[in-house]
């Protein structure tokens, strides 16, 4: 009966608590969904920041679609996404798996070696790799001086700056990635596992029978975070390529980045945004969609 | 069912709510206008310098402390200024100025004040208080008359307002290794273009890199633009220089194109880009990772050129006059020497016409350099306000003081635009500096002439003609479209019928 439940779970159906909600919703709105909508809108009007803004229908979104840089920011972009997919799944997968059938002890100790620099801010990381592909200087070219190999520009040639970029981070381990797919590993039902061993299926091919396919909802939420992740994250190309040479690193976002706040097109970086946010959304539905669990 | 008080309750905590958080958001837009009697000034510090208490700020701080003991109620604020370039500045200045929240004294460069790329309106026109004497300097016949010929133009917009004022000049060169030169048999300095293609060449033949055209900021490609351009289109700019000012702004850039000067069309524009081809051809690979103008202590790309030269990686670089306060401090004083760019001349090619660039592309970019934001940009300002900041500038830029504190502020490596200041010749400095008059100075789209978002375009072009990603015909075909469209985007934005010229 209602009057034999606790005090809070009394508590919990009163609307009149809604009120509490109210500032946290009033932030998020203010903060988050305003600035969205007004971005949505935005792409609409040509705006310099400081004028009036003007009407321009769908002409920035034309505009964008039809300028030179769109293919090569949108081949760009497929090279980072599916880069940064691919070496997320193999480099972080395979790490959980060998972590998870390390002896306890051991286990634990890899685990936390290989989470703790998450904490690293992402920018001591860039500055961090920065120096490594510093031109002759970097630790890199020094490495390759000293064995007699070639010292390439790294960031400075164009044939190799945009897989530099994907470079950073290597071994790519330490991320979240890899505790969403230890945590997956860990709780995989006992059962399947131990009629696996009874039918003698080996520790690779249980990699491919069992973990996969039981671990595609973790799949699903790595490769849709990892893309995201891709598309949103322009600061490394921002603050070490600068989208160069010419336009070999040059992605939607960083466009978008210096269209709003470097040439004063905000009406036109708010367009570019709109379209990631669409082309995202696609992404984040199909992934989902293909990535499905196959197993009931 | 909610009971009465509770409806009463709701609505009112839901207003309360709304209150606090818009309290919240509102809570960073104080008056910073004083009270009755008194002022109270925001200023923008030169870029990069620290706070106001930092070594190189030294000299302002102690002039803004004297200002302050000798007209009470006025108090100056000086705010530290950490932008990588003027884009980025301009962008923030922007945001402020929308919201109506930009200080009252703003860093700025002439660049963008005059070719209108910074919005008109954001700015106030200070010529009626230069038009009037200094009144810390006894006898002047007016303000303007302390500042050398030269600057004036430069500081004029093109309908004759005045929205910025410029306290000195840098000047930029060519920065030899003594040590390269000597291994290379280069016994003197190039004096003219030719001679300095050869030169390049003894140096590669000495197994030395011989240059660095650093692009991975706008200086050195903006500057050998400026440089070639205002030099082959010498005896062409008459026929679209309609502003005729010291620098083409962006009408005369823009009816230039009209008129198929600024042309690849044209054989003497387009021989601008073919001697780049040919510099290129001398520089270290990697371009994109440098800057001449970055901070030699930078970590990130773009890095300075100046290790390349301390380290022996290369022979020549291409810097500006705060080179040598910087390359002495990093222990390499008399192992290197400067020359100014050399003139292009028949030997290099038959449409050259021997034009000399000595200060074509320096000029008034260098400290204290400063505009007076309008009330739409700056909602604490007002016309009493307006004369108290330009009085504050006065004191500022009395010579004396204009030269000591710019002495301070870059080691003596600018030059104060007041002719009575006081200089300090660094060695080399002198070397730098125009003797006679400067041509008309052709900037086109590498100096955000015609837009930001045009001048990082060409940027980008630049850097793949330069790293060979581009073709001279290739890069020929997309520079015509980038001219085209900037000049049709650069009328419509300020409503101007190029046909009319």
């Amino acid at each position: 009966m209602l009057w034999q439940r606790p005090w809070l779970s009394r508590l919990r159906y009163r609307p009149v608590l809604g009120v509490i909600l109210l500032p946290s919703l009033a932030l998020i709105g203010a903060f988050s969904y305003y600035p969205a909508v007004r971005s949505l809108i935005g792409g609409f009007y040509q705006w310099n920041g400081f004028s009036p803004p003007t009407y321009a229908g769908v002409s920035q979104f034309t505009a964008y679609i039809q300028s030179p840089d769109f293919g090569i920011e949108l081949r760009n972009i497929a090279i980072l996404v599916g880069g940064s997919i691919a070496i997320t799944l193999v480099s972080q997968f395979t790490a959980a798996e060998i972590v998870s059938r390390m002896p306890r002890r051991a286990g634990a100790v890899a685990r936390y070696l290989l989470v703790l620099p998450i904490v690293l801010p992402p920018l001591v990381l860039i500055e961090v790799w920065a120096y490594l592909l510093q031109p002759s200087s970097g630790l890199i070219d020094r490495v390759f001086g000293s064995v007699g190999l070639p010292q390439p520009s790294w960031l400075g040639d164009p044939h190799l700056a945009l897989v530099s970029i994907l470079l950073i981070g290597f071994p790519w381990i330490s991320n979240l990635g890899f505790l969403i797919f230890l945590g997956g590993l860990q709780n995989l039902p006992k059962d399947v596992l131990d009629a696996g061993r009874l039918d003698g299926v080996s520790a690779f091919r249980r990699v491919f029978a069992i973990d996969i396919p039981l671990l595609m909802p973790q799949f699903r939420i790595v490769v849709i975070l990892s893309g995201i992740y891709a598309v949103q994250n322009f600061v490394p190309i921002l603050l070490l390529t600068n989208g160069g040479p010419g336009t070999a690193t040059l992605v939607p976002g960083l466009d978008m980045f210096q269209s709003a706040f470097q040439n004063d097109q905000y009406g036109y970086g708010m367009a570019i945004g709109t379209l990631l946010f669409v082309v995202m959304l696609a992404f984040t539905l199909l992934a989902m969609r293909l990535l499905r669990s196959r197993t009931t | 069912m909610l009971n009465r008080s509770s409806r009463t309750f709701l609505p009112a905590a839901a207003v309360l709510a709304v209150a606090v958080v818009l309290a919240g958001c509102s809570s960073g837009s104080s008056s910073s206008g004083g009270g009755s009697g008194s002022v109270a000034i925001k200023a923008e510090l030169p870029p990069n310098t620290g706070p106001i208490t930092a070594a190189d700020n030294a000299g302002l701080k102690l002039l803004t402390t004297q200002y302050e003991a000798a007209h009470k109620g006025v108090t100056v604020t000086w705010l530290p200024n950490n932008t990588a370039s003027i884009t980025q500045a301009n962008a923030a200045l922007e945001s402020q100025a929308s919201g109506g929240t930009a200080p009252d004294l703003v860093w700025e460069q002439y660049g963008p004040v005059t070719s209108g790329a910074l919005p008109n309106g954001l700015l106030q026109n200070i010529k009626p208080f230069l038009d009037k004497p200094n009144p810390y300097v006894p006898g002047n016949s007016s303000w303007l008359s302390l500042f050398s010929p030269s600057t004036v133009p430069y500081m004029t917009s093109p309908n004759g307002d005045i929205d910025i004022i410029l306290g000195s000049n840098v000047e930029t060169g060519m920065f030899y290794s003594k040590t390269a030169f000597a291994q290379a048999k280069i016994t003197s300095t190039p004096v003219s273009w030719a001679d300095f293609m050869t030169d390049l060449g003894k140096l590669k033949a000495a197994r030395i890199t011989p240059f660095m055209f650093a692009d991975g900021g706008p200086c050195n490609p903006s500057w050998f633009e400026r440089l070639a351009t205002s030099s082959l289109l010498a005896d062409q700019v008459s026929k679209f220089d309609v502003n005729h000012a010291q620098v083409t702004n962006g009408l005369d850039v823009a009816v230039g194109i009209k008129k198929g000067i600024i042309s690849m069309s044209n054989p003497r524009y387009a021989e601008v880009w073919k001697l780049l081809g040919q510099l290129a051809g001398f520089s270290d690979g990697g371009e994109s990772n440098y800057d001449a103008c970055s901070n030699p202590n930078a970590t990130t790309p773009p890095l300075s050129t100046q290790a390349l030269l301390i380290q022996g990686k290369v022979g020549i670089l291409w810097g500006g006059s705060w080179y040598i306060p910087q390359l002495d401090s990093a222990g390499f004083t008399s192992k290197y020497g400067v020359f100014p760019e050399p003139p292009i001349t028949g030997t290099t090619t038959p449409l050259a016409l021997g034009t000399s660039t000595v200060g074509v592309i320096g000029g008034p970019n260098g400290n204290g350099q400063w505009g007076v934001t309008s009330q739409h940009a700056d909602s604490t300002m007002t016309t009493q306000k307006t004369t108290s900041v330009m009085n504050f500038l006065a004191w500022l830029f009395t010579p004396d003081h204009l030269g000591n504190w710019i002495k301070i502020n870059q080691s003596g490596a600018d030059i104060p635009t007041e002719t009575a200041a006081p200089t300090v010749n660094l060695p080399g400095l002198k070397n730098l500096v125009p003797t006679g008059k400067v041509p008309t100075v052709i900037d086109v789209m590498l100096d955000d002439v015609l837009s930001t978002a045009a001048t990082n375009s060409g940027l980008r072009l630049v850097q793949s003609y330069i790293d060979g990603s581009l073709s001279y015909t290739a890069f020929a075909s997309q520079w015509q479209s980038l001219l085209n469209s900037s000049a049709q985007q650069w009328a419509t934005q300020n409503h101007v019928d190029l046909s009319k010229y």
